[in-house]
């Protein structure tokens, strides 16, 4: 952990940063290949971009470019790497106190529904029943209530995910990063998570990360798209996105949002002039 | 009924084969004190029911608190070996190293050091079961879903924490594999106890009776053993079917 790196960087670059939860400046990793004559892989290059409170990003690129290597640095559960992330609600270490909803849904097969779900507050030294408590509460809201002693195992995917979800936001921390949390849903059951996650994030305050490889995803949920490209894993552009209304749903077929889309698209084909394959 | 199509063709071939067991003896007019036929064998477990029962309470015994004990201790050790990789490295070759010494010459040891009566065969039952619980235990320990500890560290979990509520669920599973085995050796390592010197117990009976030309109550002692390991092992069984629907393999 560079925890004292990372201090230090900080305090020089402070009220720069005050306005802003979340900025990365320059943010690179190499993974050591190992090898003399070989290397070191460019994982991420020059990574910098910033988000404000109560807003939604996405991150958008092929396979390889570096999106989850990006979330495990935000979240804090890899510290290798060089330049600065700075939080302005944590000075130290990030670990614990970002949401991080991962593509598994990762909850424990001994636990049930309400149990997994009240497992974030559990770990914060929340009582048992405390956390159980607070965790029923929330339950309606996430399309759980009556499912609270079932088990993972007996739940669809969507459910499954919607506890893991739970799980991640009810520490109530400011940032919440989402990888892929819809990728293994059918086309259906993802719109309808779409459209319950605009509800449940309105009016919350929560700013978001979200990874996808789904353009229509990132145009509908975010307020800027970030498109990376690979090789080495960079952020090649930005888009700020304005449809309107999000939760109209008519508003994925609208104009705005199909020149969005197809600027996006341009975007994610494009090969720029020494850019890789 | 699945159980019992499972079990025809066992008892159908164990019957066959008691059976010419009965004619082979009989036919060849085998002397009583070299291979008793299976009928005098069942007499002798008839008439000596009240011997066989004591004797068999002695074995029982040592099986259970030795098995018992192993569990505790190997779970103690599992434990630590998986919460520090200092107290892995040094603790583990003395582990392996106390099973290559043959029990064999262990037994004998214990009883000048602890005497003949059950205790020794106690620690003999411990010695033998703890590897085989402590192995699977930590491997269990080992074969957490790094994912799942990554999702653990997201919320801030302490290494204790990911510990006690990520670790001992995952091997649970592990565990009962570990006390399957476990139950069998113990009940090998009761007998190997008494067999080298007791007071009592199957094993000290069998000893007793050979030398003595009583092959039939040495077959008994021998089929009596053999029931209760199968029933012990069925019980563990049993017990990590219930525990497994809790707390089931992850992959």
């Amino acid at each position: 952990m560079n925890l004292t790196r990372e201090s230090a960087y900080q305090r020089t670059a402070v009220d720069e940063q005050q306005e802003y939860l979340l900025a990365l400046r320059s943010v690179s990793k190499a993974f050591d290949t190992g090898s003399r004559s070989e290397p070191d892989r460019l994982v991420l290059h020059d990574v910098t971009f910033n988000l404000s409170q109560a807003e939604f990003i996405s991150i958008i690129g092929p396979s390889g470019c570096g999106k989850s290597t990006l979330l495990n640095l935000i979240s804090g559960l890899d510290e290798d790497f060089t330049g600065e992330i700075s939080y302005s609600e944590a000075a130290g270490s990030r670990l614990g106190q970002i949401g991080y909803m991962q593509q598994k849904d990762l909850l424990l097969p001994w636990r049930t529904v309400l149990d997994n779900a009240a497992l974030s507050l559990e770990l914060r030294g929340v009582s048992h029943s405390d956390s159980r408590a607070q965790a029923s509460s929330r339950l309606n809201d996430f399309g759980l209530a009556g499912y609270a002693s079932d088990y993972p195992a007996q739940l669809s995917g969507g459910m499954r995910q919607r506890v893991a979800l739970l799980r991640a936001t009810l520490a109530e921390t400011p940032l919440l990063l989402l990888d892929e949390p819809f990728g293994a849903l059918d086309a259906l059951t993802r719109s309808e998570m779409h459209g319950w996650l605009i509800e449940l994030l309105a009016d919350s305050g929560k700013s978001v990360v979200l990874v996808t490889h789904d353009v229509d995803e990132a145009i509908l949920l975010s307020d800027r798209v970030y498109v990376m490209k690979r090789d080495p894993g960079r952020i090649d552009t930005h888009f700020d996105i304005d449809i309107g209304d999000r939760t109209d749903p008519n508003v994925v077929t609208s104009e705005s949002f199909m020149a969005l889309k197809s600027e996006l698209l341009a975007a994610l084909r494009y090969r720029d002039a020494g850019g890789g394959s | 009924m699945r159980i019992a199509r499972d079990w025809l063709s066992p008892v159908v071939i164990g019957g066959l084969g008691i059976v010419a067991w009965e004619v082979w003896v009989r036919a060849f007019d085998v002397q009583r004190w070299l291979l008793p036929p299976p009928s005098s064998i069942m007499s002798e477990i008839a008439d000596s029911r009240g011997l066989l029962t004591e004797h068999a309470f002695v074995t029982l015994q040592e099986i259970l608190i030795g098995f018992v004990l192993a569990a505790g201790f190997g779970a103690l050790l599992a434990s630590a070996i998986a919460y520090s990789k200092v107290l892995e490295r040094s603790l583990y070759p003395f582990i392996i190293a106390s099973q290559m010494i043959p029990i064999i010459t262990i037994a004998p040891l214990l009883l000048v050091w602890v005497g003949p009566a059950m205790t020794s065969k106690i620690i003999v039952v411990g010695l033998i079961t703890f590897f085989p619980i402590v192995v699977n235990l930590v491997d269990g320990m080992k074969s957490v879903d790094q994912d799942m500890v990554d999702m653990f560290r997201t919320l801030g979990a302490s290494k204790r924490q990911i510990f006690l509520k990520l670790q001992v669920p995952t091997s649970i599973p592990f565990l009962m594999s570990g006390l399957k085995i476990g139950i069998v050796v113990a009940v090998i390592g009761a007998v190997i106890g008494e067999w080298v010197g007791a007071t009592g117990g199957l094993g000290w009976l069998m000893r007793k009776s050979q030398p003595q030309f009583l092959t039939s109550l040495v077959f008994a002692a021998i089929i009596v053993l053999t029931v209760m390991g199968v029933i012990l092992f069925a019980i563990v069984g049993f017990i990590e079917r219930i525990v497994l629907k809790r707390y089931p393999r992850m992959n």
